[in-house]
């Protein structure tokens, strides 16, 4: 990895992360558990800003966190489900976010 | 064969469509009950009063201007009504036609996504849009037309608009504003104007940037979606236009940007991901388990998820496939929209919703904008299914187990849609057989061809109630669909001023508040009421009203009415004729009530005939320049105060704890981060808590800095003023203190902290700190006193609870002072006939006298001007009298000032106090010691003859119920102290201990929820047994208070010689007459007080619109005309002119566009 692109990362991260606490932080949620949430997506927005090949990888850390999701609500622990879709939820929106240019560019995905 | 093959997918289709509605409509019964009622009963009655924005049927009045948008759906069920369909076909009809609607648009949706020639994936599409649990649930089973209508439409609004922006053919647009029209009842929910204007606003922008093709396309498209979205509003303009110039006053009256923010918090903890996500509102599956708990079981739990198994491939392939993207990009937009403020990013929710008044018409976004999901979700899973099929390759697995998981999802999952079950809630069936009893009272009435309105009694001022009927009925309240004949008084209005005046009307009919008969007869005529129906079938304990039994035997009683019949359970009484009271009278008998908000209260101080008569707005409070019989002020506000301030270490102790690093060390501006980056997202209510939150820590910090470090504490109590400062100068404490926050509370345990450390401090501290810290009392105290959060005026009279009452004197003169008995004055000291009252800080010991309903404590002078009147609220003498008048059950013992009670084995054991006298809607309190020898717990409750049976618990719902647990600390004796409130109904009420038998179950099982259960409790019981001595039941003196003064010189109840000439009523929204004034009179119309509503008289040349406007008798219309003449008047609620002139313009609009469609056909065959 190179050191700039860290860098660039970190500034990002901290870019970020104050615009997600505003949009993220309600009082429905436990604080400490929505913070983590925060974290996870401005390290994952930051991360696909500087990496845009890491989409494939968040993909499927949704699909994952989607078959979590559905586990947990089956077996009613909704708390922890909704965390998991959430998280699920939130980064396939950023994801979606760096597509753009190419959906303006070709409208539609052609390769991950 | 191609043309049959292409009618498959409708003949699927309507036999769908058909076993759906011969499964819900096989019993031939109407549905009906919750907010809508029964739209379908009588259509043509509702045609009849949905026509004009003035509803007068649902007496005393109100303008529903979106009812306008049921005319054609009224007018379509009116014609089917003609044929001679009875009412539950005419509704099978219409449900046949939505669920067709939906299935048939969405498949003509996937056409024209999966093309012509793919019937399946099309059929697929339509059957996953009739079929799914979001349509189950939030349409079907939520019951709301609007709902209905929006989802049939959804998919042709989507093609035609589409191909509008694409093709600009004028016929396209034709399509779209007729599809419009005839859903126009979707708009009767006015968030649904989002949910349409976000999907044409998508559609355009997807047809703009998906992909970019240049900036000719750009401004072709943006110029056919500027023109639609114009001809879209045009179209409804004649619906539009009123709603948008009546319902922002009436809606402002009813919510507050506090309660829309409230509302939607509740619904976003529900619509969280793992629920939203398979439109599931857990509100009907889990929590009101509307069909039973089958849905809580982990198999119906997890079959919904099945959905997804196609729905992620058919997101994945609608991305990566050339002009499908939108369908996915739809999908996540709709859900972030739906799911509202659950997460992720949903403060954004709360910032809109705080700033923007108008969005709380899409407070529950997952009811207003839920529809994109399924939509959406119609193609994604077709989609989905094609991907699967065409990828997996082993067909004779896939096959058997697409179709066990279409079996799953589309059958067994949506039981309740199949078998019928569709409407029911938990408590019973939404069936609804109106009795014949109602067809003939109202052919009674209209036999009689008398004027006036009816009352229905029993009458609460809410909007539901709840019959006994063959089905039972639960819902909106019915008055104006039953009957035909005359206006009805059925319900209240969610307008305060109204719902007071109507619920003060219910109340004198209330043989325990002792009304005089002739202050009956006056609240008749106030409400221009000719008949009175008693309705003996109504549910009076759900629909919290009287007893009907209680009021029959006052009607009987009453000489000014007569009973005209019985029909079944209804029995109709008449005002006689010289009793009767016209809808428009002049009236020079005039008390003044200064606001309408004390309930029947007023109504009951009043002695001289006449009406009442409120100044609108503080530019006419004065009394003068009208003569008035009688002054009746009733307090702005009222509330009880705490002056108890709480011992310093109390104050400390209860306050937020602040950290240890303290304003005096370097790190503190990181403790200072914290706070800034905990206020920045929050707002509104949130932001004030913990706003209140850091300035209760500012002050334990100044504190922990005086008490440990005795360094400078200046700067830490500037901070704790800026904080106050945004506490009392932010929105939320400006716009929703009387509404959300219980001053009480509010200040018992915050301020008053406050108060005590500042007091503290002040006297811990000198030189600069002693200065702050005096500066900082006296700005709270000025914020407090500023915002009538304490009393202004206080002296060495100091009691801990003082109950304060701030009113405006309007004139000066001699008032009495009044206290409201409730029939408890001799249930204090003295009988209350001695008592100190603080008056702007003065005290007055005043000697009362009863004088019927209240104590009249004399005379005094006051000067016009603002007062604050206070009294100390004390406690009533020990209501447990007679020992005898307990009543106990099982073993339970009395022996020297104690009692023992012992449950059984399985058994529980209670002591029983009754309540007397009982005060309805006062506060009581129960205070004893209690020692528990064996088990637990015991519990305390609140037993009132008000109180509702409820099947799910299988026990009465208890107003007042807590339990009291042993105390490991002190398993010995224990003070209980209980503050609760008597139903407003309530005419019998006790209060019952109850122990029942201890059992460690929970401890055993593993399955707590077994424990619930009294089977598997069973084997797990033992005996309990409690000590209670030292029991005190109190009433606490909270009675109201007024201020009269009576004009004595000035003559009333002499003839008015004023006169209403004629009258003629041309519709529910025009009256013309003439009018005869010999000295200046109000001219009093016994409609809900709207500002639309516009007089004007005309004599000769001389032509006045602008009259003086008033309350009357607190809710309706009242004009003061000082000048002699004869006149011709005209009354006319001018938004109705509005309608007529919408309609011609959107006529004339459609016409145009008919034009335009010829003439490019035309163009193009040339």
């Amino acid at each position: 990895m190179k050191k700039g692109k860290i860098i660039k990362f970190i500034s990002a991260f901290f870019i970020i992360f104050p615009l997600i606490f505003f949009a993220n932080t309600t009082s429905l949620a436990n604080s400490e558990v929505i913070l983590l949430q925060n974290l996870i997506f401005s390290v994952s927005l930051a991360s696909l800003l500087i990496w845009p090949y890491l989409k494939k990888y968040y993909l499927i850390l949704c699909l994952i966190l989607i078959i979590v999701m559905v586990f947990l609500s089956t077996f009613k622990l909704l708390e922890a489900a909704d965390y998991a879709g959430s998280t699920a939820f939130g980064i396939m929106f950023f994801v979606l976010l760096i597509y753009l240019p190419v959906l303006v560019r070709r409208g539609h995905i052609n390769e991950l | 064969m191609k043309s049959y093959k292409s009618l498959l997918p409708i003949a699927i289709f309507v036999l769908l469509s058909t076993i759906l509605i011969f499964s819900w409509f096989r019993y031939g019964y109407l549905y009906g009950g919750g907010d809508v009622g029964i739209p379908s009963y009588n259509p043509a009655r509702v045609l009849e009063f949905a026509k004009n924005i003035w509803w007068e049927a649902s007496a005393p009045g109100a303008p529903v201007a979106q009812g306008l948008t049921s005319v054609p759906m009224q007018f379509f069920q009116t014609t089917l009504a003609k044929i001679g369909l009875p009412y539950f076909l005419i509704q099978a009809v219409l449900f046949w036609i939505i669920l067709f609607s939906m299935g048939m648009g969405m498949y003509w949706v996937g056409l024209t996504v999966f093309g012509s020639k793919n019937l399946i994936l099309a059929t697929l599409s339509g059957l996953f849009y009739m079929l799914n649990p979001y349509t189950m649930i939030q349409v079907w089973h939520r019951s709301i037309y609007n709902t209905f209508f929006l989802a049939a439409a959804f998919p042709f609004l989507y093609i035609f608009w589409s191909y509008w922006i694409k093709r600009g053919k004028y016929y396209l647009l034709l399509l779209f504003l007729l599809v419009n029209i005839l859903s126009v009842y979707m708009f009767g929910t006015l968030g649904f104007i989002f949910a349409i204007l976000f999907l044409l606003l998508f559609e355009s922008l997807i047809e703009i940037f998906l992909p970019w093709k240049g900036k000719a396309h750009l401004k072709t498209i943006i110029f056919r979606s500027i023109l639609g979205i114009i001809s879209f509003f045009i179209i409804h303009i004649w619906w539009l236009w009123p709603v948008f110039n009546i319902t922002p006053l009436t809606v402002s009256q009813q919510h507050t940007i506090g309660e829309n923010l409230a509302v939607l918090r509740g619904i976003s903890s529900q619509t969280i991901i793992p629920y939203s996500l398979i439109g599931i509102n857990p509100f009907y599956l889990y929590e009101v388990a509307d069909w039973g708990e089958i849905f809580d079981f982990s198999f119906f739990r997890f079959s919904p998820y099945l959905i997804l198994i196609f729905l992620i491939p058919g997101i994945w392939k609608s991305l990566i496939t050339q002009g499908l993207t939108k369908w996915a990009l739809l999908f996540f937009t709709g859900m972030l929209l739906l799911k509202g403020a659950a997460a992720p990013f949903g403060n954004l929710f709360y910032l809109a919703f705080s700033n923007l008044f108008i969005l709380g018409t899409i407070r529950n976004p997952f009811e207003k904008l839920g529809i994109f999901l399924p939509f959406s979700a119609a193609i994604l899973f077709a989609l989905g299914v094609d991907w699967i099929i065409k990828r997996i390759k082993l067909k004779f697995i896939v096959f058997p187990v697409i179709f066990i998981t279409f079996f799953i999802i589309f059958g067994i999952n949506l039981w309740p849609m199949w078998l019928g079950k569709l409407f029911d809630s938990r408590e019973q069936s939404s069936f609804v057989v109106v009795p014949n009893d109602y067809n003939q009272v109202d052919d009674f009435i209209k036999r009689e061809g008398k004027d006036g309105k009816i009352l229905l009694l029993p009458l609460n001022s809410g909007e539901s109630a709840k019959y006994n009927w063959l089905k039972g009925y639960h819902g909106l309240a019915l008055g104006q669909h039953l009957f035909t004949s005359l206006p009805s008084i059925s319900h209240g209005f969610n307008v305060a001023y109204v719902d007071n005046a109507i619920d003060a009307l219910s109340k004198s009919f209330n043989p325990d508040s002792q009304t005089d008969k002739k202050k009956i007869l006056a609240f008749l005529q106030a409400f221009n009421i000719r008949y009175i129906i008693l309705q003996n079938n109504l549910d009076w304990r759900v629909s919290k009203t009287l007893e009907p039994k209680k009021i029959e035997q006052l009607l009987s009683s009453l000489d000014f009415l007569v009973l005209k019949g019985q029909f079944g359970e209804l029995e109709i009484f008449e005002v006689k004729e010289d009793f009767f009271s016209p809808r428009i009278i002049l009236s020079s008998n005039i008390q003044y009530l200064n606001l309408p908000s004390a309930n029947i209260w007023p109504y009951l101080l009043k002695e001289k005939d006449g009406n009442f008569i409120t100044p609108i707005n503080k530019d006419n409070e004065d009394v003068n320049p009208f003569q008035v019989g009688e002054v009746i002020l009733v307090p702005q506000n009222f509330y009880i105060y705490d002056l108890t301030i709480p011992p310093i270490e109390r104050a400390v102790g209860e306050l937020p704890a602040a950290s240890r690093i303290l304003p005096n060390n370097p790190l503190y501006f990181l403790i200072s981060l914290k706070e800034l980056v905990q206020l920045l997202p929050l707002v509104y209510q949130d932001k004030f808590i913990s706003q209140i939150n850091f300035s209760g820590k500012r002050l334990i910090e100044a504190y922990k800095l005086q008490e440990k470090e005795k360094s400078s504490i200046v700067s830490t109590i500037n901070s704790y003023n800026n904080l106050i400062a945004d506490i009392f100068e932010g929105d939320f404490l400006k716009k929703e203190l009387n509404l959300s926050i219980n001053r009480e509370s509010l200040l018992n345990d915050v301020f008053n902290k406050h108060i005590s450390i500042l007091n503290y401090l002040e006297s811990q501290t000198e030189g600069q700190d002693q200065e702050a810290v005096k500066e900082a009392f006296v700005k709270l105290n000025s914020y407090l006193i500023s915002h009538d959060l304490v009393p202004k005026y206080l002296t060495d009279f100091k009691p801990s609870l003082y109950q304060i009452s701030n009113l405006y004197i309007p004139q000066d003169g001699g008032y009495n002072l009044f206290l409201t008995r409730e029939n408890t004055e001799s249930i204090y000291q003295n009988q209350l006939k001695e008592f100190h009252f603080l008056i702007n800080g003065q005290t007055y010991n005043l000697t009362g006298e009863t004088q019927d309903q209240f104590i009249d404590f004399g005379q005094l002078n006051f000067k016009k001007g603002q007062y604050e009147i206070g009294y100390e609220v004390i406690d009533s003498v020990n209501l447990v009298g007679d020992l005898e008048k307990i009543k106990t059950e099982g073993q339970v013992s009395y022996l020297n000032g104690e009692w023992e009670s012992t449950s059984g084995e399985h058994e529980p054991s209670y002591i029983e106090i009754p309540i007397n006298p009982v005060s309805p809607h006062t506060n009581y309190q129960i205070q004893f010691d209690s020692w528990i020898k064996l088990g637990d717990k015991f519990k305390i409750q609140l037993i009132q003859e008000t109180d509702i049976f409820d099947k799910k618990i299988n026990d009465h719902k208890r107003d007042f119920e807590k339990v009291v647990f042993r105390n490991i600390y002190n398993n010995y004796w224990n003070e209980n102290i209980f503050i609760f409130t008597l139903d407003e109904k309530s005419s019998k009420a006790s209060i019952r201990i109850i122990l029942e038998p201890w059992d460690d179950c929970r401890i055993i099982l593993v399955n707590k929820k077994l424990c619930d259960k009294k089977d598997f409790r069973f084997p797990f019981e033992h005996k309990s047994s409690i000590s209670l001595r030292d029991i005190k039941l109190v009433r606490k003196l909270n009675n109201r208070l007024f201020i009269k003064s009576t004009n004595n010189e000035l003559e009333t109840g002499s003839i008015d010689s004023n006169q209403v000439i004629n009258l003629m009523s041309i519709s529910p929204t025009l009256f013309n007459g003439k009018i005869k004034i010999t000295k200046p009179t109000f001219l009093i119309f016994k409609e809900s007080y709207h500002p639309d509503w516009k007089l004007s008289i005309k004599d000769g040349n001389f032509n006045n619109n602008h009259l003086q406007r008033f309350l009357a008798n607190g809710y309706s219309n009242a004009w003061y005309i000082d000048q002699e003449g004869t006149y011709e008047f005209s009354l006319e609620f001018t938004p109705q002119k509005q309608v007529l002139i919408g309609i011609l313009i959107s006529v004339g609009y459609f016409i145009i566009i008919i034009i335009l469609t010829f003439w490019q056909i035309r163009r193009r065959v040339k």
